[in-house]
């Protein structure tokens, strides 16, 4: 079973105009392949998810299910299955009527149907809250209860808006397992809707990063968080988020010499070279040709180092703000070109208030072009990935 | 802070301050505030209400004030009345038939109207202007729509090819009930649509997208997820609704002045005969007084079969 997007389109009329939600969407979802849209609010993520849910109906563009087309099927005729972010259980019937609700669509006997909620319920382990209302359930049991309801007919993708984002942070974590081993168990494309990326790269075979109504890039969490296509998804993808310094081009590889392997680098390429506040450094160059003089360098707090001394570092900045992050420190620096993030271990014992020098490790540097925002070089060649923290 | 207090109190006029000392006391506080509305209640409810139950077991002669102990004979002669049982049979099916079309007609309206099309707020605003108009004036609206002789009404059914000949809506012995309560619930259907619409609003749209996503149809939406949603409110409704409408009287006196043939003559036009029209106070105390107790039997079984505390559950 697969789900296929082309050119998906959804506009609104607003007064004086009209304003675009979803621009020009393509994506294919492969069976049983677990796919997340992540980005800010108001980027369109849900409103995909309700196009391919029918809910919407697209301005322009086609969705697939299976290969066949759906765009202009009804929204209770296309066999899918979704959460929603308020749960969605019907508050006048007990769980055990809300599981088989699908089923009772469906016209299965009332002894059938109990018996499937039932197997439902089990493997949500609800088993003993059949004959509860959603109102007497705690918020936990209310997400497993909704999964129930998912899973107790055989949907042909599984679309998920938001499902955990009402829930507090521990039991989003148990929830999230909950989803992964349903999405294991039935096999099924499922599109998964959220704002929060840790969600994103932890439960996802691949991800998709929209912004403004339009898809970002699409790739596996550990391609977006190591190899990131454009300035955005750098900045997005990764907590705490990229650093960024800005620079100029002084020379880069003709086209033919480019990297042939898209956002990544090869060894034995081309070259980029670009100075950053009287630094030169020379790094890959990707398959995109830079069109500006102004470019951006990224690097990540991880690979961020701290110095005394002056001379060590490519610049200087003053020591705002230390706080604790789990077993290391983040540092945040106000530098020549704004604020700098570093992770530093625990030991690290600056005060507040001091002028430290910034150096980073320019194999983990990417350099975005200041005019069409994708990356045009990188330090790290194809195949080698950051240690620092791994985004599993 | 206190000192602060302490400056304010000195400052303020020495009448605020012990104006301030008598509103704190609790009690002076409370009837203030509640007592006037006790006072209008019983001046305006209870007073009457106690008055026909005590007229009704005297025999009042509207012209002389003298009132002659009776006992239970007004109750013995109301009950033996032929006419008494048949104008409660008509007030039963004024009220069932005002609730039951008025329901209908109400929660259909209230269904349309919270869907979104076009000139929504006109046609609510259309719907609401029955229910603003006093009675009379509608009454007297709806006498001229239904005239026999050129009444809009049976001028459009004519010329729709309907009927043949204008129809005397409120003057036909066979039509005048049907009118009357097609008539009230034309005032009366806005206030069934108010309820339920403001109901049907609190549903969240994520339950009916759920059920469609689920393969629901329309139909099953409506049945599995809106009616149940509206059981409690349409108990409410039709409760208030019926009690009104069995007590129903200037409606139908102003159209059809219970007649014709008396086919119209519900209960309360029966009392208001008693009392105006054969001058007898005591028996038309009596005659309120049964249908008081009536209302209070019927209200109390329908509350007991219903269970409404079980009716609405809610999040």
């Amino acid at each position: 079973m697969t789900v296929e997007l082309t050119a998906l389109t959804k506009s609104y009329d607003i007064p004086g105009g009209e304003e675009i939600a979803v621009n020009g969407i393509d994506l294919e979802v492969g069976e049983d392949e677990f796919v997340s849209l992540v980005g800010p609010s108001g980027c369109g993520k849900s409103t995909t998810l309700r196009c391919i849910a029918g809910l919407e109906t697209p301005t322009s563009g086609e969705i697939r299910i299976n290969g066949e087309d759906v765009t202009d099927t009804a929204p209770n005729k296309r066999g899918l299955a979704m959460m929603f972010q308020d749960i969605a259980l019907y508050p006048h019937m007990t769980v055990w009527e809300n599981i088989a609700y699908p089923l009772k669509v469906r016209g299965v006997s009332e002894d059938d149907r109990h018996e499937e909620a039932t197997a439902a319920a089990e493997v949500m382990r609800i088993a003993d809250l059949l004959d509860k209302y959603p109102g007497e359930l705690s918020g936990g049991q209310r997400q497993r209860c909704a999964l129930a309801r998912t899973i107790v007919y055989d949907p042909k993708a599984f679309l998920m808006d938001e499902p955990l984002s009402d829930l507090d942070a521990k039991l989003k974590v148990a929830v999230r397992k909950e989803i992964q081993r349903v999405h294991d168990r039935v096999e099924r494309p499922t599109i998964y809707v959220t704002h929060d990326q840790a969600e994103a790269l932890s439960m996802s075979d691949r991800v998709a990063v929209m912004n403004d109504g339009e898809l970002m890039g699409i790739a596996t969490p550990d391609e977006h968080y190591n190899f990131p296509a454009n300035k955005f998804i750098a900045s997005f993808i990764g907590n705490p988020s990229m650093n960024f310094v800005t620079g100029q081009l002084l020379s880069s590889s003709d086209r033919e010499e480019r990297s042939s392997s898209g956002s990544r680098a090869k060894p034995g390429d081309g070259t980029i070279t670009v100075e950053f506040h009287d630094n030169e450094i020379e790094l890959g160059a990707t398959v995109n040709e830079p069109r500006s003089e102004t470019v951006e360098i990224g690097f990540r707090p991880e690979v961020v180092d701290l110095h005394a001394d002056p001379d060590e570092g490519y610049f200087e900045g003053t020591l705002e703000l230390i706080e604790r992050i789990g077993d290391r420190r983040l540092a945040t620096i106000q530098g020549p070109d704004g604020e700098i993030r570093a992770m530093v271990p625990d030991s690290y014992t600056a005060s507040e208030g001091t002028q430290v020098s910034v150096s980073f490790d320019e194999r983990d540097a990417h350099v975005f072009d200041d005019g069409t925002k994708n990356v045009v070089g990188r330090g790290r060649t194809e195949g080698a990935e950051i240690t620092a923290e791994s985004s599993s | 802070m206190p000192a602060k207090h302490e400056e304010v109190r000195r400052r303020v006029h020495p009448y605020q301050e012990s104006l301030y000392d008598v509103l704190s006391k609790r009690w002076i506080f409370v009837g203030l505030t509640v007592l006037p509305a006790i006072g209008l209640f019983a001046f305006i409810n209870m007073l009457p209400m106690l008055w026909a139950l005590t007229a009704s077991f005297f025999e009042i002669g509207a012209l002389s004030p003298e009132w002659h102990w009776v006992g239970l004979e007004n109750f013995r002669i109301v009950l033996d009345d032929g006419k008494f049982w048949a104008s409660l049979f008509r007030s039963t099916v004024f009220a069932g038939g005002s609730v039951a079309l008025q329901v209908t007609a109400g929660t259909a309206l209230a269904l349309l109207l919270n869907r979104d099309f076009k000139f929504k707020r006109v046609v609510r605003a259309i719907a609401l202007l029955p229910y603003i108009v006093p009675t009379a004036v509608l009454s007297f609206i709806a006498l001229w729509m239904g005239n026999s002789r050129y009444g809009i009404v049976s001028q459009i059914l004519h010329q729709l090819g309907l009927i043949e000949q204008f129809i005397p809506w409120y003057g036909s012995p066979e039509l005048a009930m049907f009118a009357v309560i097609t008539t009230s619930s034309w005032k009366f259907t806005i206030f069934v649509t108010i309820i339920v619409l403001a109901r049907l609003q609190s549903i969240p749209s994520s339950l009916y997208e759920a059920a469609t996503v689920s393969g629901a149809s329309a139909y099953r939406r409506f049945v599995d997820i809106t009616l149940p949603n509206l059981r409690g409110v349409l108990f409410i409704v039709v409760l208030l609704r019926g009690v009104w409408m069995f007590n129903k009287f200037d409606i139908v006196y102003i159209l059809t002045k219970g007649g014709p043939l008396n086919k119209t003559t519900i209960a309360s036009i029966y009392a208001y005969r008693m009392a105006f029209d054969q001058l007898n106070l005591g028996r038309a105390a009596a005659v309120s007084t049964l249908l008081f107790l009536l209302l209070l039997g019927a209200a109390a079984v329908y509350f007991y079969y219903f269970e409404p505390s079980e009716e609405v559950r809610v999040e």
